[in-house]
């Protein structure tokens, strides 16, 4: 107790000086009073006052040891040192501009890729214990029925609950006349008790809601609440209608949940229909996420899950595959969160690392050819009494001071800059919306930039402090002839330097060159002048037979009409949309048993106008054709790609596949129902540029393959918001309730289809950039400063006859050398890397010629440059004026 | 050296502590006159030290200080010891008996043999 209170009125003893000011009166009235006492005694006055004072050990004495106990002597000490260091960088303002401005580069870079780590990668989600939430996937059979989600949960130990979600779909909701597009999914009963989460307000779904006819509540996101009933808590109990069903609006999910999807809107219970037995188990439609047991891990999960696959299979009730959902992952689901953005962010922080080092390098340099230029008075310091360690300490706060002051500039530079920096990440960046800065990320920021300080401070203050202050006080300065070997320890750094930017503009240019490669990729169709987009139905439109198909038919008339339109489809899901159904299916020649699964490629549902619309190109047969809308004809259109796979060298047309709807009866072919292929089309990079080809199917639009939602695609010579302006007018002179929403044209899918690797492209070519510059900047500084203390030899050679061209070349040439020994150094760090980079180039090689080749030279015209300045003032040297100084 | 002065700033806080305790408010060369008193003598006080022990215990909250007027009309810093002080000195007091006692356990039997 005391002794702490004693600590802090210590410290507070450093900034109030009232005690010591005191002490002086004090000491005045002892001394007065012992020289009375002595003088009763006898003493003479001034006797007196010597004893007096010998008696107090000097007055000094006696205040100093007063002061040392007012205060603390290392915080003042320290404070002396901050105070001496920002003197010092006053009055170099030069020196102290460069310094914290490369820092403040490369501390901001790292607080804006840091929060952005931060945010994404490391931000626990908003759920109870969120590190016990799995994700529950099987890579070849994602979705699982409602079913298998029940089964799970009961039956796994290791897994406190199992819960499933559906897919992020929009939905028409309307309260008013004109309905809106919402987006919104299913969810399992128990979804909300698994995360862990209160409603912010009613409930969220009981048991009663997983039953069907006993389900029409609806639980509404806090930001649609907020919106939509303008945060009325009687919202709770009202009706809405979601795609033409009334449900209740039990609750609402407390802010900063975002579940499933970050989109999500609403969500509505999944319902089981009682007395059916293959209600549970026809529809494969949710995602599985749970809370491990207590002490379970996601191995023992994983092993549990493999387990019951085998029991629980048999529960279908029909013939499963073998191997369906024979490989379930368990996977933290943070980390299925983030997914693919993890590695490009952790790829964008080492590279803002490398930088941040880079500039240090720069720092210790400029802080070391400062440090020889202030030889004379450390030497004069020290020789005054001034211990090694003192001196190292006080280098040491001015470095540290220095890293600072960079920090906060940095830090500033990063908030102002984090809102552009995540607008250049791809819009469907996992928690892109919960983007912020943290206290942690300010922490982190300024204890990276004490590191800075502490690591380019370190090498200056212990040359200097071991210094050797008689030769320097000899010598009286420079000698005459430039000490080669002083220059050492900044050349390293400098190579090391180079080194490092070279690292980091490889990699920019080797994710620049996949980038470049991307966008020359064929996509196999064309992609400009079309229009896309969606038209929706209620969601229980189709079960009216034949409206649907009626209804888009109509459209497709209508949208014939719009000026400008050349040509019309409609298609289920968009080509480089990301998102595709699978068509599941047997084929002629590919007998399987039942404990095979069937086979699996990209279906998509088109009218006959897609191909045209797309310019796909047919290879042979036909293309689908309006008479096939009636279903008779049985046609499908292939790609080259699966008609290889399937009946290599023989010919496709006229060869069968049979619709696997669902696994009711065992795999029995059946021609009569089969789909007959009648033409084959060229391949196409549909499902994305980088992917390669995929099997592919093309099914007519018929009554059974009807869907609410489709997509229309327009080819046009018209604007995309005429055009767009168009097509609305054409669907509400069919139907004025159906909402038209989602104008994209292809080429916009095209660019969004790249969005990642342009902007790891973007982003690590500013960062090339910003290495490039403040490299740079350490040549030139490091060149100018050798050129400086060269002055007088190359004085004394102009003057033996050297000619000015000499002179420069000698200096571009120490320019050079660094940046060749740099450019080795630096390119085997990137051969070393290369595994690392690999995985996110797109058929480049790790070890691109071209950009292996190129980055050298690029550097060569940076080292160049960078000594261009300092050579030319070589030359300009004035032999007599250089020899005369000093 | 070090380890001298240690033990010397703790027994002279003891004795500050003692003095003010049975004397009353004291200024600083009253407190240092009645020590070397005290000791009859015996000790040869640096006054210089006693102000930074002075302050130490005002620091730790032990005695507190004052200006005032001494007994010949001089202006004087006055201290005294608080509630947490008088603690203080049956704490020390106790703490000192106790090591003076171990050691001349250590001490007697030697003179003894």
């Amino acid at each position: 107790m005391g002794q702490q209170r004693a600590f802090w009125l210590r410290v507070r003893g450093v900034f109030v000086r009232r005690k010591a000011v005191e002490f002086d009166a004090e000491l005045e009235s002892h001394i007065a009073m012992d020289v009375e006492a002595r003088m009763r005694a006898g003493a003479s006055r001034d006797e007196a006052r010597r004893e007096a004072l010998m008696r107090l050990g000097g007055a000094e004495q006696a205040r100093q040891a007063y002061r040392e106990r007012a205060t603390l002597p290392p915080l003042e000490s320290f404070l002396q040192d901050v105070r001496f260091a920002l003197r010092q960088m006053r009055s170099a303002p030069g020196f102290t501009v460069t310094a914290v401005l490369t820092l403040a580069l490369g501390i901001g870079a790292n607080a804006v890729i840091y929060t952005l780590v931060d945010s994404i990668l490391l931000r626990p989600l908003p759920y109870a214990q969120q590190d016990r939430l799995v994700r529950i996937a099987g890579t070849n059979s994602p979705l699982f029925p409602k079913g298998w989600i029940r089964e799970l949960g009961s039956h796994a130990t290791a897994l406190k609950a199992v819960a499933g979600y559906g897919a992020d779909a929009e939905s028409n909701i309307s309260d008013t006349d004109a309905p809106e597009r919402v987006f919104g999914a299913t969810v399992t009963v128990n979804a909300f008790d698994v995360l862990g989460v209160r409603p912010a307000l009613g409930s969220f779904f009981s048991a009663q809601d997983a039953i069907a006819g006993e389900d029409h509540d609806v639980v509404l996101s806090y930001g649609y609440w907020r919106q939509h009933y303008g945060g009325d808590a009687s919202a709770v109990g009202r009706q809405m209608r979601v795609d033409g069903v009334s449900r209740r609006i039990v609750g609402v999910m407390p802010a900063g949940v975002h579940f499933p999807y970050a989109d999500t809107q609403f969500v509505i219970p999944v319902s089981f229909k009682g007395g059916d037995a293959f209600d549970p188990w026809s529809i494969f439609d949710l995602r599985g996420f749970g809370r491990l047991a207590d002490g379970a891990t996601t191995a023992q999960a994983q092993a549990e899950l493999r387990r019951l696959h085998a029991v629980l299979l048999p529960v279908f009730p029909f013939r499963m595959p073998d191997i369906w959902a024979s490989d379930m992952s368990v996977v933290p689901l943070l980390e299925s969160q983030t997914g693919a953005m993890r590695p490009r962010l952790l790829l964008l922080f080492g590279a803002v690392g490398l930088i941040l080092l880079i500039a240090c390098a720069n720092v210790a340099n400029l802080m070391l050819a400062r440090a020889s230029a202030r030889e004379r008075e450390i030497a004069v310091r020290s020789a005054l009494g001034a211990s090694g360690k003192r001196l190292a300490q006080q280098l040491l706060s001015e470095s540290v001071v220095v890293g600072l002051t960079a920090g906060v500039v940095g830090l500033g530079a990063a908030i102002a800059s984090l809102r552009i920096f995540a607008g250049l990440l791809p819009a469907d960046t996992p928690r892109i919306q919960d983007v912020s800065l943290h206290w942690g990320d300010v922490v982190f920021t300024l204890c990276a930039s004490l590191f800075a300080g502490l690591m380019f401070g370190l090498i200056p203050s212990l040359k200097m402090a071991g210094m050797n202050l008689l030769s320097t006080l000899r010598m009286g300065g420079r000698g005459l002839a430039g000490q080669g070997s002083r220059f050492g320890i900044s050349k390293i750094l400098v190579m090391a330097q180079i080194g490092l930017t070279v690292v980091v503009i490889t990699a920019a240019g080797l994710v620049l060159h996949s980038l470049y490669r991307i966008t020359k990729v064929d996509p196999g169709f064309r992609t400009d002048h079309v229009v896309t987009a969606e038209v929706a139905l209620d969601a229980t439109a189709c079960k009216e037979k034949g409206r649907c198909q009626a209804f888009f038919g109509a459209v497709t008339d209508r949208a014939q009409g719009i000026s400008g339109v050349e040509s019309v489809a409609l298609v289920d899901s968009l080509p480089l949309s990301g998102r595709a159904d699978n068509y599941v299916f047997d084929a002629e020649d590919h007998p399987r048993d039942a404990r095979q699964g069937a086979l699996l490629a990209t279906g998509r549902v088109v009218s006959p106008g897609y191909f045209d619309v797309l310019s796909l190109k047919l290879v042979r047969g036909r293309l689908l054709e309006p008479q096939d809308a009636s279903g008779a004809t049985h046609a499908v259109v292939v790609n080259e790609h699966i008609a290889q796979r399937l009946w290599p060298n023989q010919n496709p047309i006229g060869k069968h596949l049979l619709d696997v709807v669902d696994e009711k009866t065992p795999a029995v072919w059946n021609q009569e129902k089969a789909s007959i292929v009648v033409g084959v089309v060229r391949n196409a990079l549909e499902g994305g540029l980088q992917d390669g080809f995929k099997d592919e199917v093309f099914l007519p639009l018929t009554t059974e393959r009807g869907q609410p939602v489709m997509y229309a695609m327009l080819r046009t010579r018209a604007t995309p918001t005429e055009t767009a302006a168009g097509l609305r007018n054409a669907v509400a002179s069919v139907n004025s309730l159906v909402p038209v929403t989602r104008v994209r044209t292809m080429d916009d899918l095209l660019a969004s289809s790249v969005a990642a690797p342009r902007a790891l492209a973007v982003l690590l070519l500013g960062f090339g950039a910003l290495a490039i510059v403040i490299g740079a900047v350490g040549v030139y500084s490091l060149i100018a400063y050798i050129v400086s203390w060269r002055t007088r030899e190359i004085g004394l050679r102009l003057a033996l006859g050297a000619q000015r061209w000499q002179i420069v070349m000698s200096v571009v040439r120490e320019s050079l050398f660094l940046a060749l020994a740099g450019c080795v150094a630096g390119l085997a760090g990137a051969i070393a890397l290369s595994r690392v980079l690999h995985s996110f180039l797109f058929e480049v090689s790790a070890m691109d010629p071209l950009t292996f080749g190129l980055v050298p030279v690029l550097m060569a015209m940076v080292a160049v440059a960078a000594a261009w300045i300092p050579a030319r003032r070589a030359a300009g040297v004035d032999p007599m004026e250089a020899l005369r100084a000093d | 050296m070090g380890d001298k002065t240690d033990v010397w700033q703790g027994t002279l806080a003891l004795m500050i502590l003692k003095t003010l305790e049975t004397m009353g408010p004291q200024h600083g060369y009253g407190l240092a006159r009645r020590i070397e008193q005290t000791s009859g003598d015996l000790l040869q006080l640096n006054y210089g030290t006693l102000y930074p022990a002075l302050l130490k215990l005002e620091q730790e909250g032990y005695v507190r200080s004052q200006w005032g007027t001494s007994d010949n009309n001089r202006k004087a810093k006055f201290y005294e010891l608080t509630k947490a002080g008088q603690k203080q000195v049956r704490r020390a007091t106790a703490d000192w008996e106790q090591t003076t006692e171990i050691l001349s356990r250590f001490l007697s039997p030697a003179e003894e043999a």
